[in-house]
């Protein structure tokens, strides 16, 4: 497994594989100095694939590079380097008509449910649009498509068909705009940020839809969330951003129990302590902010924040390795965050405060 | 609870306001904050609706408070209108809002120019709260300035110690910076060296890490809890996360359609919640049991405009009786700092007392 793209799992034909994919913007920014040119590396050398009726999450601060890695996968735009290949096929390398096609097996739900609707659109057309521009079927055929999707999201044609975004909720419009999502049944589903922009109540609505939906139609969705506890109750498996690269990945559960990467770590200390968890250790907090990606860190990127970062880190860019069943970290320290932590807590008990 | 932590923190920059102000807080059991049947009131063109109705609860000096609640609950107006910063034109007030004793509902814009600072608020977003073309030390010196009381050279020596308070590193170098060059977090350190500047008796904290991102919310939340726990002042934290909520607060007040539906000590609430709304909000929230899913609440908050006869919840509620539909429930006192406005599960009998409608 010294491979570099051991993050591939080779059981079973997965749904999107994502193979060493860098890719970066140049970018010009005034500041007191004059204008400073630079090429930010957003996405470095990422590589994960998703299996059919599995929930990959990832997870990372703002920066981090999930929402271009999510583009990326749509190839709006395409990677600079690299090769996403869904169902096998690798679609940097379709044209015309037949790239077009293929875009059909990947389809999005947003954050803001209202920014995605188009305001001036009823619900049934906006349902519609998709097999539209597929040119897919008649009016009927579109309508009884509508009809099975919207009732599949839990509305109704008849009643919500003829309205406008604006008549409705916000959990109804994302209800929407998952029907559209599911109408030209595609291969990938990505959900960035899905139920971020909805209060509470209706957050669990949203996601029990979101997990009832994978059950019945055998969704496979990529996950982009902030919130862990989201990411927890709907995701097998969960990769870790941090500036452009997965420092982590591997099976939810056995991440969240145990994370390998102090990045991981630091994220899940970061939650609000729930009832009946019993935690132990001492909480671990990030100091700062997370570097500029126009000139990363050498080393690891995660250095400059971490706690256990030694000479090695900053000379060596750390090399994936295996922890666990299905579970890789980039680090030269894996789990040392836990005697950390413990040697921490033991510290501060010792003295009184 | 030890008021007298909060006279200190005056110190050289209480006004003659102030200083009658620290002797109010420092009085005996002194609650720096005091809603009293409060009710706000909007108006607009298709007539008035009620967006906080009856709103009682109290902070004590030190004190921590969450209000929890969903959107339209009425929290941030209730939050809005202890800092006096509601518009006269669009809303109407009645009741009692008493900080530090003093009542601010009904105050002519004179008055309150005056007492301003007593009550400082953070808002959610960052970017929105600063100014974008005024560099941020100066933003911290504005409110100084008009005080009156430092000079120059003072004011800007207080800002650069308070933006060191808040964790922002180099900020004698920072004082210079415009909000874009600084990060969410950067940004929201400076909008809480602003609300420090004037030595509030009271933090308002309106969702302050919801535009965050999570290691950055954590770092806030921390910084603004200890701040409040430093200068001894008392913190009204306004969220829709229970867990946070409970977290940093001592008490946590629950909203519902703009009425206060219960109320208790933040390591019950988690267990041992009595409003049915509080415990399905609780069941609501992702990871709350475990890996399980969450469970949704059916239907949605209520139309204000269209609100639900008796308790606003019992459309939504599985434990609706009959009268839930007809009698809208009281907040009945059911123990030390707990009430609770529900038929079924506190009925109020002769041992408890009505202290709210």
């Amino acid at each position: 497994m010294s491979d570099r793209g051991a993050l591939l799992r080779s059981d079973g034909a997965p749904v999107l594989e994502v193979r060493h994919v860098s890719h970066g913007f140049s970018v010009q920014r005034a500041s007191g100095k004059g204008i400073r040119r630079g090429f930010v590396s957003a996405l470095a050398d990422v590589s994960f694939s998703i299996e059919r009726g599995e929930t990959f999450a990832l997870v990372g601060e703002t920066g981090s590079g999930k929402s271009t890695l999510a583009r990326a996968v749509l190839h709006e735009p395409a990677p600079a380097e690299g090769t996403i290949l869904l169902n096998g096929l690798d679609m940097s390398r379709l044209k015309g008509k037949e790239a077009f096609a293929a875009r059909k097996q990947v389809q999005m739900v947003f954050q803001d449910p209202f920014a995605a609707l188009n305001p001036r659109w009823r619900v049934e057309k906006i349902v519609t649009e998709p097999l539209r521009v597929h040119g897919i079927g008649n009016r009927q055929s579109r309508h009884e498509e509508a009809a099975r999707l919207l009732d599949l999201v839990g509305l109704d044609i008849d009643r919500h068909g003829p309205r406008f975004p604006r008549e409705l909720s916000g959990g109804q419009c994302q209800r929407v705009a998952i029907a559209r999502a599911l109408i030209l049944s595609p291969a990938l589903v990505i959900c960035d940020e899905p139920v971020t922009a909805l209060d509470v109540s209706i957050q669990a609505q949203i996601l029990n839809l979101l997990a009832e939906l994978r059950e019945r139609l055998h969704l496979t969705y990529l996950l982009i969330a902030h919130d862990l506890m989201v990411v927890q109750t709907l995701s097998q498996r969960v990769g870790t951003m941090y500036l452009g690269k997965i420092c982590e990945v591997g099976p939810t559960r056995a991440m969240f129990d145990r994370p390998a990467h102090p990045y991981t770590a630091a994220l899940l200390s970061a939650i609000p302590p729930r009832p009946g968890i019993v935690t132990s250790t001492k909480r671990l907090r990030l100091r700062g902010d997370p570097p500029s990606p126009l000139d990363p860190p050498s080393g690891c990127r995660f250095r400059t924040r971490c706690v256990l970062a030694q000479e090695v880190c900053a000379e060596v860019v750390p090399e994936q390795q295996e922890v666990g069943p299905g579970h890789f970290v980039q680090c030269h320290f894996p789990y040392k965050i836990h005697d950390y932590l413990a040697e921490a807590a033991s510290a501060s008990s010792g003295t009184p405060s | 609870m030890s008021p007298a932590s909060s006279a200190s923190s005056l110190g050289p920059f209480g006004n003659a306001g102030a200083a009658t102000l620290t002797e109010v807080v420092a009085g005996a059991a002194a609650k720096v904050l005091e809603v009293e049947h409060l009710s706000v009131n909007l108006r607009t063109r298709a007539g008035e609706v009620g967006v906080v109705r009856d709103v009682t609860f109290s902070i004590p000096a030190s004190g921590k408070v969450a209000l929890l609640g969903e959107s339209g609950a009425g929290k941030s107006v209730t939050a809005r209108t202890i800092a006096s910063i509601l518009d006269p034109r669009r809303f109407t007030t009645s009741g009692s809002v008493r900080i530090a004793g003093r009542e601010v509902l009904g105050l002519t814009e004179k008055e309150l120019v005056a007492r301003r600072g007593h009550v400082a608020l953070i808002l959610q977003d960052p970017t929105r709260t600063l100014n974008p073309s005024m560099r941020v030390g100066k933003q911290i010196v504005e409110g100084m300035a008009l005080a009156g009381d430092l000079t120059k050279e003072e004011a800007k020596e207080r800002a650069v110690d308070l933006m060191r308070d808040v964790g922002i590193a180099d900020p004698t170098e920072r004082y210079f910076s415009y909000p874009h060059e600084l990060s969410g977090g950067m940004r929201q350190r400076v909008v809480i060296a602003i609300a420090l500047s004037m030595d509030p008796v009271l933090l308002l904290a309106d969702e302050p890490t919801t535009s965050l991102d999570v290691t950055t919310q954590a770092q806030i939340m921390d910084l603004i809890a200890q701040l409040a726990e430093e200068k001894g002042m008392a913190l009204l934290l306004i969220t829709h996360d229970v867990a946070l909520a409970a977290s940093v607060a001592d008490d946590i007040c629950v909203m519902y359609a703009g009425k206060l539906v219960e109320e208790a000590r933040a390591a019950q609430i988690m267990i041992d919640a009595r409003m049915p709304y509080t415990k399905a909000l609780i069941s609501a929230v992702p990871g709350m049991q475990g890996e399980a899913m969450p469970k949704a609440i059916p239907g949605r908050p209520p139309d204000l405009w269209a609100l639900p006869s008796g308790c606003a919840f019992h459309p939504r509620c599985a434990l609706a009786i009959e009268r839930c539909g007809s009698q809208v429930p009281p907040l009945v006192v059911i123990g030390e700092a707990r009430r609770c406005a529900c038929w079924v599960t506190a009925p109020p009998d002769a041992t408890n007392e009505e202290v709210a409608r």
